[in-house]
């Protein structure tokens, strides 16, 4: 493969050694996979051979089985899934990735929207049916977070009343934020609630009354204006909920009185939002799910300062579908569409300069009596057909659409995909194909925009795993992808970018040796090529291609019950060639060794040490005096880092890390064959503090981290071979964040 | 049925691969470039200066940055930061016609604007920069070991249109350059600007690099 890759990039004549390479690529991974011992079928499959264990560590009494599987399931990334189950843990009780995915099944919704809606849902008087019981709960959190320029401190209630058909529901928040640069304080204060009470007249049907305030109130020295705010909406509420597993209908209603004041616009009027959804099921053949939302005002509107009313209504307008054939289905279809409509009025003011004067200097500020409408347009689509047996084995075709248009241009797109995922002889295959279209109007204004933009992106990847035997594991890949961009001028003073291409390809081989439990080694390979290519002869001088070549061996050795060591060596050659201007090839390298102690002592003690050493040598190729063209360095850096962490938990409740970190550098350059030193860094932080996890009283919890930070970077800057030191710049403060939670 | 379709979509690709169809991946093939960008040489202070010229003739990004790269920058905290320096009576004239106090002092950001002036004077038009030993002072000093040189120079930028027909002097004059070298590597730090004795300050021919500068703030 390696040899394939550095034909293909021979210039002119090569297209049809390429074609051969594409060939040749899938036979002879294909014949591999025939050809190797072990072909009975995986217990599990070889796709998560590789995955990284780490992730499943933590210290949440959280348990992420089968984490890899049921992420790939649902196209997100394990990582994400294991977020959003720790950041869900508090909204949803027993917290366990089958719970989730139930949650999930059961309210019709996608993973990462059960904790916003499972808590929404709390405050909603026909969550069980409209059930009359008798309800009080409340809780109240305070934070204070500090960090060495910013402090922020919040508070927060939440305070829900039933009593038989009636209930009361409070949401209050309160952000108080400083922030100190180059002396001055800028302050932000935020303060809202919300509070809605009425009553429930039967399962479906709920009716009450709404208040919202806001007070947003900002002083920062270094802006003439400020962002003030102050917002006082009252409106009647009803809510009405109806249907079976079958039909579910849901609507909700707002209306009321706005006062809003702000720096842009003083607004008065009325106010109104409608909200609704709509799911259609028929067993497990079919699903529609519809929902929209509605938001606008009449409004009396002028700008602070001025004295003319002028009528202004904004409206706002998002719809949503699903449409789902046969989900679990050998061959389903899956549609979803959406489109959206905003539009915004604030009255306009000019503001008069006296152009005579230098500096300009403001005169007033007129009110002309017009209005500045901005409307936001969108509508996408995208559908997708699934041919699955399981999965490891399915097919998807993807299409999708979209126009949107803004007062700044229009973008219309399309793209396709094509997905394939298969089991061959027990290996898995993995092959992404997609194609993307798009047209972007930028609209001439400010002196910039006047044209199109047409953009191609397409990509074609794929990933062979395989296991060999009991101990070796293959992983595979191959990539290529090309962007185009092509720009049409449809104003004569216009000046768009100049068209350009970015070409790139990859290979990569993994093989991962497990011997024992104790012991796993791994070695990668890969070649890479990267390629900026401008069209117009004015630009192609800048044109390069980046041809990197990376080796990489890991090793992991677990030397006692509590001691594991890991290392991570990588060695990376960059190539950097202008084909129009080889005078300024260069190459750049690295080499990087990464080593890690991870002990676990008696005590609850844990230490974690790391070593990191690497080198950058940087260099041109210059022509000698034999007409050739040589290597010669023209930088050189070596970087060392120790860092560790030492963490000891004497109680659940109580813990004390101590952080100690160090840092050097040396850089010297090299000028006329000469090597001198430029550079030396040095630097020492250290961080110690405990972290806090306390009950108080039954229901009270106290959590957080407070720390002391200190630093003590040092600089040696040579002249001409003689080394200046900096004077000394220490920084040492307190960084930390308490959180006080309490309930009823 | 799936493992039919599989294999058909395996036996297609092979035919697309074989049958000789246009590469979907094949970039487009760049035209050739109208000229080499700037090469930066500051080895020493005559490649120092041959850069500078370069840099004007080449005019561009890469002329710009070469341009740039050639002065030195007080925020680097290795060298002082440029200064150029207007000829008095320059000064003085340029005071008259524009109305208006010259900038004082001229320093790096203001250079950087009056390259892209500069560059924009005749646009059309291909620039020729010329350095040349001044008669009329004393010999050059370099000063290798404590990395200092000050240099006198003559220097003459004309512009000629495409057709060839037309020749235009954009700035003609003298200039007292001072450098400094820092890691084996020179910077412009010091352009004291001179006119000659028989230049006229009144003829648009015979402006000098501190009067195109001063008038590059009228364009801002």
């Amino acid at each position: 493969m390696v040899s394939g890759f550095l034909e293909s990039d021979s210039l002119p004549g090569m297209a049809r050694s390429k074609r051969l390479t594409l060939l040749l690529l899938p036979l002879s991974l294909t014949l591999l996979t025939h050809t190797l011992p072990g072909r009975a079928q995986q217990a599990v499959s070889a796709r998560f051979a590789f995955s990284d264990t780490t992730l499943l560590r933590d210290t949440l009494d959280l348990h992420f089985d089968r984490l890899f599987p049921t992420a790939d399931s649902l196209q997100m990334t394990p990582d994400t899934l294991r977020a959003l189950m720790i950041r869900y843990r508090l909204v949803v009780p027993r917290m366990s990735i089958a719970r989730l995915l139930q949650l999930a099944d059961s309210l019709s919704l996608p993973v990462d929207s059960v904790g916003p809606v499972f808590d929404r849902e709390r405050y909603n008087p026909l969550t069980n049916g409209g059930a009359h019981r008798s309800l009080t709960d409340f809780q109240y959190t305070s934070g204070y977070d500090i960090q060495r320029t910013t402090t922020t401190w919040t508070n927060g209630s939440q305070y829900r009343l039933v009593r038989g058909p009636t209930y009361l529901n409070n949401l209050t928040n309160v952000e108080l934020q400083r922030f100190t640069s180059s002396g001055a304080v800028t302050q932000r204060q935020n303060r809202e609630a919300t509070t809605e009470a009425g009553l429930t007249l039967n399962r479906s049907v709920s009716f009450g009354g709404r208040s919202y305030q806001l007070r947003f109130f900002s002083i920062d020295p270094g802006s003439p204006t400020t962002q003030d705010e102050t917002k006082n909406e009252y409106s009647l509420t009803a809510r009405a909920k109806k249907g079976n597993k079958a039909v579910l209908t849901e609507a909700n209603l707002a209306s009321g009185w706005l006062d809003d004041h702000s720096t842009a616009a003083i607004k008065q009027g009325f106010s109104g939002s409608a909200d609704g959804k709509v799911r259609i099921q028929r067993g497990t053949t079919f699903s529609h799910d519809l929902s929209g939302t509605l938001t606008g005002n009449l409004s009396r509107s002028r700008t602070p300062g001025q004295q003319i009313d002028l009528n202004t209504h904004d409206f706002s307008t998002n719809l949503r579908g699903n449409l789902a054939v046969l989900p679990n289905a050998p061959l389903g279809l899956n549609v979803n569409y959406a489109f959206r409509h905003t539009r915004v009025e604030t009255p306009i003011t000019i503001v008069r300069y006296d152009t005579t004067l230098t500096p300009l200097t403001r005169i007033d500020t007129v009110d002309v009596g017009l209005i500045n409408r901005i409307v936001n347009r969108g509508k996408s689509g995208d559908a997708t057909l699934r041919m699955r047996l399981d999965n490891d084995r399915y097919l998807t075709l993807t299409g999708n659409l979209g126009l949107s248009d803004s007062p700044t241009g229009t973008r219309k797109d399309g793209s396709g995909k094509t997905t394939l995922r298969w089991l061959i002889a027990g290996a898995a295959l993995d092959a992404n194909y997609s194609d993307t279209r798009g047209t972007s109007v930028f609209t001439r204004q400010r002196g910039g925009g006047g044209y199109l933009e047409h953009d191609l992106s397409r990509a074609a990847d794929g990933q062979l795993v395989r296991t060999l035997g009991r101990r070796f594991v293959t992983k595979l890949i191959a990539s290529i992808g090309l962007d185009q961009y092509r720009y049409v001028a449809q104003a004569d003073s216009a000046t768009p970018p100049s068209p350009r291409d970015a070409y790139r390809q990859l290979y990569r081989v993994e093989l991962s040796y497990n011997p024992s439990e104790k012991m796993t080694s791994g070695v990668v390979v890969q070649v890479g090529l990267t390629r900026d290519i401008n069209i117009l002869s004015s630009t192609t001088g800048s044109n390069d291609d980046v041809r990197s070549y990376r080796g990489e061996w890991r090793w992991n050795y677990r030397l006692f019950h509590s001691l594991t060591v890991t290392q991570n060596n990588q060695l990376t050659a960059d190539y950097q060639q202008y084909p129009f201007v080889s005078a300024r090839n260069a190459l750049s390298l690295n080499h990087n060794t990464l080593t890690s102690l991870s002990a676990h002592l008696p005590g609850n003690f844990f230490i974690d040490v790391q070593h990191n050493t690497s080198r950058l040598p940087r260099g041109s190729y210059l022509p000698a005096a034999d007409g050739l063209n040589y290597l010669q360095l023209s930088d050189d850096s070596r970087n060392y880092t120790l860092s560790s962490s030492i963490r000891y938990q004497p109680a659940p409740a109580l813990g004390i890390h101590v952080e100690p970190h160090y840092t050097s550098s040396e850089r010297s350059g090299t000028v006329n064959g000469v090597q001198t030193k430029q550079r030396t860094d040095m630097g020492m932080d250290f961080s110690g503090g405990v972290d806090l996890n306390w009950k108080v009283g039954p229901k009270g919890q106290l959590t957080g981290r407070v720390s002391r930070s200190y630093s003590d970077p040092r600089t040696i800057n040579y002249l001409n071979g003689v080394g200046t030191l900096t004077p000394r710049a220490e920084t040492d403060f307190w960084i930390g964040n308490l959180q006080l939670s309490w309930s009823l | 049925m799936f493992r039919h379709a599989f294999l058909a979509c395996i036996a297609l690709a092979l035919a697309v691969s074989v049958s000789g169809c246009r590469n979907p991946f094949q970039p487009a093939t760049p035209e050739l470039p109208t000229g080499l960008p700037v090469i930066e040489n500051f080895s020493s202070p005559d490649s120092l200066l041959t850069t500078m010229a370069n840099a004007v003739m080449k005019k561009g990004t890469s002329g710009r940055n070469a341009y740039y790269h050639a002065l030195a920058d007080s925020t680097g905290g290795l060298t002082p930061g440029f200064y150029a320096v207007p000829y008095p009576a320059v000064a003085d004239a340029w005071r008259l016609t524009a109305q208006r106090d010259p900038p004082n002092p001229w320093n790096l950001p203001l250079e950087k604007l009056f390259y892209d002036y500069l560059i924009a004077v005749l646009p059309g038009f291909t620039y020729s920069f010329a350095w040349a030993h001044d008669n009329t002072q004393s010999v050059d000093i370099l000063d290798d070991g404590a990395g200092t040189a000050l240099y006198h120079r003559y220097y003459e930028l004309q512009a000629s249109s495409a057709d060839g027909l037309t020749i235009k002097t954009i700035a003609v004059g003298y200039a007292d350059l001072y450098m400094l070298k820092v890691n084996s590597r020179w910077y412009l730090t010091r352009w004291e600007d001179r006119v000659g004795k028989d230049q006229s300050l009144a003829d648009p021919e015979q402006r000098s690099m501190g009067w195109r500068r001063l008038d590059s703030t009228t364009s801002q």
